[in-house]
């Protein structure tokens, strides 16, 4: 069992790819984790069930909505899909996001940085 | 604010939740064993990789509630349970506090009319009382008053009013010194009649407060209300009060010249 909780990446990391994977298409929770573990080529062991409380924040924050279907396998699942919301949200945090990730890596390598 | 409708859909937000945790756990599962593992150890696998169910579902209702004051909702219905668990310490409790509480209310009340309140009037500040400077309770006669009123220059107007409303006692007094009564005389009659409330109020107040604690030490641990030096410091103090309540008044209708006391009709 892994200990990598949501609390270990940065605060709203894990809603961010959630939202990133449902642009791409609708998913079910079970497909979200599949597809985010292998999209980064495994690295981010996420246990599976830290999904669910990312899921219901971004429900509430009405990010998401979510239907019970059927999957293409035939399993009763519910199925999350993106909103507009949820859309423009996604923009923006991932523009603030990149912003940091900039930030972090010019303190982390000063060398590369283009001041000095 | 979306959280009035939340409360009343909650019931199908946790179930939905808690069905697709499960549907989750048992497609992976059915994964593992499609890869051959054996129904036991898919299970098992299947678990782990999904973590601890109920902390998962816990954080995730979270999200929806009120956690604050869901947990003092909480708290209060534990506290209810608890109080009916133990009814003579439910009894005890709310009885202290009623009267505390009614004491306070009343203190307060007295507290706000006199001192708090500011006089429903405007500007209450520019109002005063004109009096003689020998005399503390500011009498003048009519016709004093009269010639104050025409010659004012220095107040907006005047107005003439008997403050000490009620003090029928104090014109008593009045007479009885009026009479030729001397003074010692009347402070041992007016302080000799509170003695006496008192002594009768203490008396009832000590048997009722005994026989409280007899309930009382069945449920409150550790008091020792019937201790002596309590009681009699309880009784000394309140006898005490009581005392210089009246001596205070009797003293100042005492000082009052008598015939001021009998000219306010």
């Amino acid at each position: 069992m892994t200990e990598t909780s949501p609390r270990d990446l940065f605060p709203g990391s894990l809603e961010m790819m959630i939202l990133e994977s449902l642009r791409r298409q609708p998913a079910h929770g079970y497909s979200l984790v599949q597809n985010i573990q292998q999209r980064s080529n495994n690295l981010l062991q996420v246990e599976e069930g830290s999904l669910y409380p990312a899921l219901q924040r971004l429900l509430k924050a009405k990010l998401v909505k979510a239907e019970w279907g059927l999957s293409t396998t035939n399993r009763r699942v519910r199925t999350y899909q993106i909103t507009a919301s949820g859309l423009r949200h996604l923009e923006q945090q991932i523009s603030s996001f990149e912003r940091m990730f900039e930030g972090i890596s010019l303190v982390l390598n000063p060398a590369k940085s283009p001041a000095s | 604010m979306n959280w009035i409708p939340n409360i009343f859909r909650r019931r199908k937000l946790y179930h939905d939740l808690s069905e697709e945790m499960r549907l989750h756990i048992e497609e992976r599962a059915d994964q593992l064993m499609g890869e051959g593992m054996s129904p036991a150890e898919a299970q098992r696998q299947a678990r782990v990789a999904f973590g601890n169910t109920t902390v998962l579902e816990e954080r995730s209702r979270e999200v929806w509630q009120w956690p604050t004051l869901e947990s003092i909702w909480g708290d209060v219905q534990f506290a209810l349970r608890q109080l009916r668990r133990s009814p003579g310490f439910a009894f005890a409790a709310i009885t202290t506090l009623a009267l505390a509480i009614s004491a306070n209310t009343v203190v307060f009340a007295v507290m706000n009319a006199l001192v708090l309140r500011p006089l429903h009037v405007p500007s209450s500040e520019n109002l005063y009382v004109v009096g003689h400077a020998h005399s503390i309770w500011g009498y003048e006669s009519y016709l004093d008053y009269r010639d104050l009123r025409d010659r004012n220059r220095s107040f907006d107007g005047l107005a003439a009013d008997d403050i000490t409303q009620g003090s029928k006692r104090l014109k008593e007094l009045g007479i009885r010194v009026a009479l030729g009564a001397q003074r010692k005389e009347l402070l041992q009659a007016a302080l000799g009649r509170a003695f006496k409330l008192l002594a009768i109020g203490s008396t009832a107040g000590l048997g009722l407060g005994i026989l409280a604690t007899r309930v009382l030490s069945f449920i409150v641990y550790q008091a020792t209300p019937r201790d002596p030096l309590v009681l009699a410091g309880v009784v000394l103090a309140m006898a005490a009060l009581g005392l210089v309540a009246t001596w205070i008044p009797a003293q100042r209708a005492l000082s009052v010249d008598p015939l001021v006391l009998l000219r306010e009709e």
